[in-house]
């Protein structure tokens, strides 16, 4: 039996008094990686936000346990220091702090360790180049006018250098191009080889999916997990879309 | 003559007096000295000392009362660009002595001539007593003139520092300037953008702290058709620290074309410290577009929880935020030199305050 | 295209500027003096600890100088403005048909008793220096809501509670118009509106000044007590004459604990009207202040409602519209002060200045020291429809503690030659188009004004658009 990595149970969340999750249960295995699929306004965004402890999601009732801890309510930081990651939509632009320092000072918060710069520097030339990304953009400003595959690039750099025992990847924005499409897979494949970390992915479209072996499909509807597959449950939805799910 | 209270950096249309927002009161000791920088010449540029002012008739941010503040200067250093020149003119403000000194310096860009001029303003931490300089600056068609201030001052110096100039058609001003150290800082800097698409650049960041002060005033005076302005503006205020920003983009008639923007983002770190901001514009033209914001406060929440979520945390993300607000602005810096001995002198400092 | 200029004006002269011969009126002569102050207390039959404040007044107002930072008032010689005038006809009336003709016929040709019966819960009329009708719906009355005016009030049953508010939030001292107005005021509002108690459909006041050389110094009074609600409507027009006119009004709004106000104002003074009004409110704890304001008519305006957001968790909302045309310089605005913790602004303004017109957008927002939590959003949009006129953004922020989060924005242009062509493609005629985007630019304030009120600020704006091509 493998150990469980994410216990969720009866998660209840509001945003702005208004409650969006209405009670959702999930469980995933160290190394599993999961699927989240629902249709628009379900709170898939919601749920990534909440496990990383955006403050501005308000947990009402229910538990998060991450690695046997109980981590509801935790804030950001220390959740991310306990190995959760999250891929954000649209990430942030932070003006004065390169890309390279930032990845480099996260790292040495997550290991209470100083870092060599060279050894980093080694490190983070060899994960761009397997992300194809121009080296230049170390030195950039994080974010910075990036275009948004340029963003997504950075997003999976960092969840390649951070190595996470748990990576979400918030996928939910339907209208990636293709491009971004296989930036995200590419890094999903590389995550798994050489982290080896569990993957909770969410997600409206389905194209960053295949070529991936998934253990487990959850379909998200209003704010509950309404059904749980396999891997076939994603060609089914592919097919004839949520409207068996719905009320 | 005897100790003056002089009325600087006025606001360019005055508002409700309990602001205290109209202008800035400064006391200007009696019997200043002339002060001469250290300079580093560059080939290209021609030094000159006049008894007068050449520009004396440019306007400058302190305002009507400016030439109050320097009328004791008895040379001023004038420095001309005959050429494309990109290396730097260094002018070094040693003000360690603590005497009341005040300066004034011009820079000439002919046609289609440019120059890099940095000047360091610098004194020993428990440096004391009065400083002004005056800068003026004269951009032809085609020129431009890139200005690089740097102040480090000591805990106990008052520095008037008063800017102004004109552009002429296709002129381009650039103004980097770091406010990192001194008691009572006033910066007042006034630029004519008079020819036909003229530009006007000016990025500043700050930090503020103990029971400093600092006032600024920055005008961009849009006369000529299709000028440009961009005023950014940046900083972090500690401890009981207080910060007045003003800054106005005057679009006047016949200026038709012009566009202006300018943003202050001031992050505010202690609970005593005072912010006043004031971001003015001016409009009697149709043709324009203008714009102005500024945030003031905490940090926005979607970068908190971004920077979060990869780890770091509140505590190092307010003073990592704070230093790339002066990081930002010491990247533009056209030289690596003076990139080098701020990245220093910021270092010292967190070394000083860790030991 | 000058034929329609004509035609314009005199629409809008129809629609607001007519006027009535004085007659069988009482007035004090032109100018100002303890005597004149007196006369006019008696007239008012004041309590005697009202006259005394008057005087005092009057010697603030003499100590104190006019504003130096706002637009010129020099053609404002208080020398020549008669400061009371009322009709000598019984005083306030309960029914329309009691109101002397010509005063009746005013306020039904602004269509103040029709919209009373349709859409609102009391109405005020102030005709001049006196409030010349006063009436609310049964129902309401019967909530325990008191509508009536200041002098009856001064005199009945909440003779105390005036005493213990009048001019508290807007002292004489405050500045020299404000001291003018606790010198001679005259006419005005008194609502009360108990605790728990909400109104559902507004009540309104309508200010008219009919005589030349006058002035209107009317004092409203409100206070919503915990937990209540409502909604009160200014409307205020006056005739075109040579002479100056003047208003200097009070406001000075109470709102409760969890109780909730929304003050709603269309001005449309005549331009030769110097506007130097002071509104102000203070909000308790959880409580709401909300204004929506429209600033369309007088030559010269000084406005900018206050908000001091006294109590924890405090909220202000203001939204405005100022249009400055020919001839006018309206500086128009707001202040906030964040006194509580928890407290909130929000402040929506949009400003359009045409045919040689100034507006100007003048703010304050300030931050005490305990006003932990606070937040404040600043946005404010200025339109050029020529280049004869002109826009200026004034904004003041001053913040005094580090756990805010304060934002500002500010915008001016002129209308997109390409949304203009895009309408008229669509077969509209470029003027019709210009108005079809000012109006649209307006619309934060007309889309918080109820419809009649929406319907007749798209009218003012359309009558100033009309004319301004070629």
């Amino acid at each position: 039996m493998a150990e469980q990595i994410l216990n969720v149970s009866g998660l209840k969340v509001t945003v702005e008094d208004k409650e969006i999750l209405h009670g959702l249960d999930l469980t995933l295995n160290a190394g599993e990686t999961h699927v989240i699929m629902g249709p628009n306004g379900a709170g898939k965004s919601t749920l990534g936000s909440t496990l990383m402890g955006d403050p501005r999601y308000v947990i009402t009732d229910g538990k998060v346990i991450f690695q046997g801890e109980d981590i509801t309510g935790e804030s950001a930081d220390k959740i991310s220091k306990k190995g959760m990651f999250l891929s954000f939509q649209n990430p942030v632009e932070v003006p004065g702090i390169t890309l390279s320092n930032f990845i480099r000072s996260a790292l040495e918060q997550k290991t209470g360790k100083h870092i060599r710069v060279w050894d980093f520097k080694k490190e983070l030339e060899q994960t761009m180049a397997i992300l194809n990304m121009d080296p230049s953009y170390a030195e950039r400003d994080l974010n910075v006018g990036f275009s948004g595959g340029e963003k997504k690039k950075a997003e999976i750099l960092q969840l390649l250098m951070l190595k996470p025992s748990l990576a979400i990847l918030d996928e939910t924005d339907s209208g990636l191009d293709v491009d971004a499409v296989r930036t995200v897979s590419e890094g999903i494949e590389v995550y798994k080889k050489t982290v080896g970390g569990a993957l909770l992915i969410i997600t409206h479209s389905t194209k960053i999916l295949e070529a991936l072996s998934v253990d487990a499909t959850h379909v998200l509807v209003d704010g509950k997990i309404v059904h749980n597959g396999d891997q076939s449950l994603i060609d089914d939805i592919n097919e004839n879309g949520f409207e068996r799910f719905l009320n | 003559m005897s100790e003056q209270t002089l009325t600087i950096n006025n606001l360019p249309a005055p508002t409700w007096n309990w602001l205290r927002m109209n202008d800035a009161t400064v006391r200007v000791p009696a019997e200043k000295l002339t002060y001469i920088a250290g300079d580093e010449v560059p080939a290209g540029i021609s030094k000159a000392v006049l008894d007068a002012p050449e520009l004396r008739e440019v306007v400058s941010g302190f305002g009507p009362q400016a030439a109050s503040v320097f009328d004791e200067v008895s040379e001023v250093v004038s420095y001309t660009t005959a050429g494309e020149v990109t290396d730097p003119i260094r002018l070094d403000y040693d003000f360690s002595e603590g005497a009341n000194s005040v300066n004034a310096i011009e820079l000439h860009a002919p046609e289609g001539c440019s120059m890099l001029v940095i000047q360091n303003f610098h004194s020993e931490k428990n440096g004391f007593g009065f400083a002004g300089v005056s800068t003026k600056y004269d951009i032809a068609k085609n020129a431009k003139i890139t200005l690089v201030q740097v102040q480090t001052l000591g805990d106990d110096l008052t520095f008037c520092n008063d800017i102004g100039g004109r552009c002429d058609e296709e002129g381009s001003f650039q103004l980097i300037q770091l406010v990192l150290a001194g008691k009572e800082t006033y910066i007042g800097s006034n630029t004519a953008l008079a020819g036909k698409r003229s530009d006007l650049q000016i990025n500043m960041a700050y930090i503020v702290e103990g029971n400093h002060v600092l006032d600024m005033n920055y005008v961009a005076d849009h006369t000529g058709k299709k000028t440009h302005c961009d005023i950014q503006a940046a900083g972090v205020l500690r401890n009981e620290a207080k910060k007045v920003f003003r800054g106005t983009i005057d679009f006047k008639r016949g200026c038709a074309g012009a566009t202006g923007s300018e943003i202050e983002d001031v992050l505010l770190m202690d609970e005593d410290v005072i912010n006043q901001t004031i971001p003015l514009i001016l409009c009697s033209e149709e043709d324009v577009e203008g714009t102005h914001g500024a945030t003031i406060g905490k940090l926005n929440e979607d970068l908190l929880f971004y920077l979060e979520s990869r780890g770091l945390a509140l505590r190092d993300i307010y003073e990592m935020m704070a230093r790339a607000r002066v990081d930002a602005v010491c990247n533009l810096i056209p030289d690596e030199a003076t990139r080098e001995w701020v990245m220093n002198y910021l270092g010292k400092e967190k070394e000083e305050e860790e030991s | 295209m000058s034929k329609e200029k004509t035609q314009v004006e005199d629409i809008d002269r129809s629609l607001y500027d007519f006027r009535y011969e004085e007659k069988d009126v009482f007035k004090v002569e032109e100018g100002l003096t303890p005597d004149i102050v007196r006369q006019i207390s008696k007239d008012r039959n004041d309590p005697d600890w009202m006259l005394e404040f008057r005087l005092k007044a009057l010697e603030i107002y003499n100590q104190m100088e006019v504003p130096e930072w706002g637009p010129s008032i020099e053609g404002l010689n208080m020398d020549n403005i008669v400061t009371y005038i009322r009709p000598k006809a019984e005083r306030m009336q309960k029914d329309w048909n009691d109101v002397p003709t010509d005063i009746k016929d005013t306020f039904e040709r602004l269509g103040i008793p029709q919209a009373e019966r349709a859409s609102l819960a009391g109405v005020g009329a102030q005709y001049d220096s006196e409030l010349v009708y006063h009436n609310v719906k049964d129902e309401v009355a019967a909530q325990g809501v008191i509508y009536t005016d200041v002098e009856s009030a001064l005199h009945g049953e909440y003779a105390d509670m005036i005493k213990e508010h009048f001019m508290k939030l807007v002292p004489p001292t405050d500045h020299k118009f404000a001291a003018l107005h606790g010198a001679v005021w005259s006419g005005g509002s008194f609502v009360y509106v108990p605790p728990g108690v909400k109104v559902e459909i507004p009540l309104q006041s309508y200010f008219r000044l009919n005589a030349a050389g006058a002035g209107q110094f009317e004092h409203t009074l409100i206070i919503v007590d915990e937990g209540a609600d409502l909604h009160f409507i200014e409307g205020c027009s006056a005739p075109k004459y040579n002479v100056a006119n003047l208003h200097a009004g009070c406001v000075e709004l109470f709102v409760g604990k969890n109780a909730k106000l929304r003050y709603s104002t269309i001005e449309n003074w005549s331009k030769n009207m110097y506007n130097l009004n002071t509104k102000r409110a203070r909000v308790e704890e959880g409580g709401k202040i909300e204004w929506v304001s429209g600033s369309f008519g007088s030559h010269v305006s000084y406005l900018y409602p206050m908000s001091v957001l006294q109590g924890d968790n405090s909220r202000c909302e203001f939204t405005g519209v100022t249009f400055a045309g020919h001839g006018q310089n309206l500086d128009t605005g707001t202040k906030v002060v964040h006194v509580g913790k928890n407290t909130s602004s929000y402040i929506n303004t949009r400003s359009i200045s045409k045919s040689d017109g100034i507006s100007t957008f003048r703010s304050a927002v300030v931050v005490g020291k305990n006003a932990k939590g606070s937040k404040s959003a600043v946005s404010c949009e200025s339109l050029m429809l020529d280049d004869i006129s002109r826009s200026d953004t004034i904004p003041a922020m001053d913040i005094r503690t580090d756990d805010v989060d304060i934002g500002h924005e500010a915008k001016i242009g002129r209308i997109s030659d390409d949304v203009v062509f895009y309408l008229m493609s669509r077969g509209m005629s470029e003027e019709d188009a210009r108005a079809l985007i000012v109006s649209g630019f307006a619309d934060n304030v007309s889309k918080e004004l109820p419809l009649e009120y929406a319907v007749e600020m798209n009218n003012l704006i359309r009558l100033e658009m009309k004319g301004s091509i070629g």
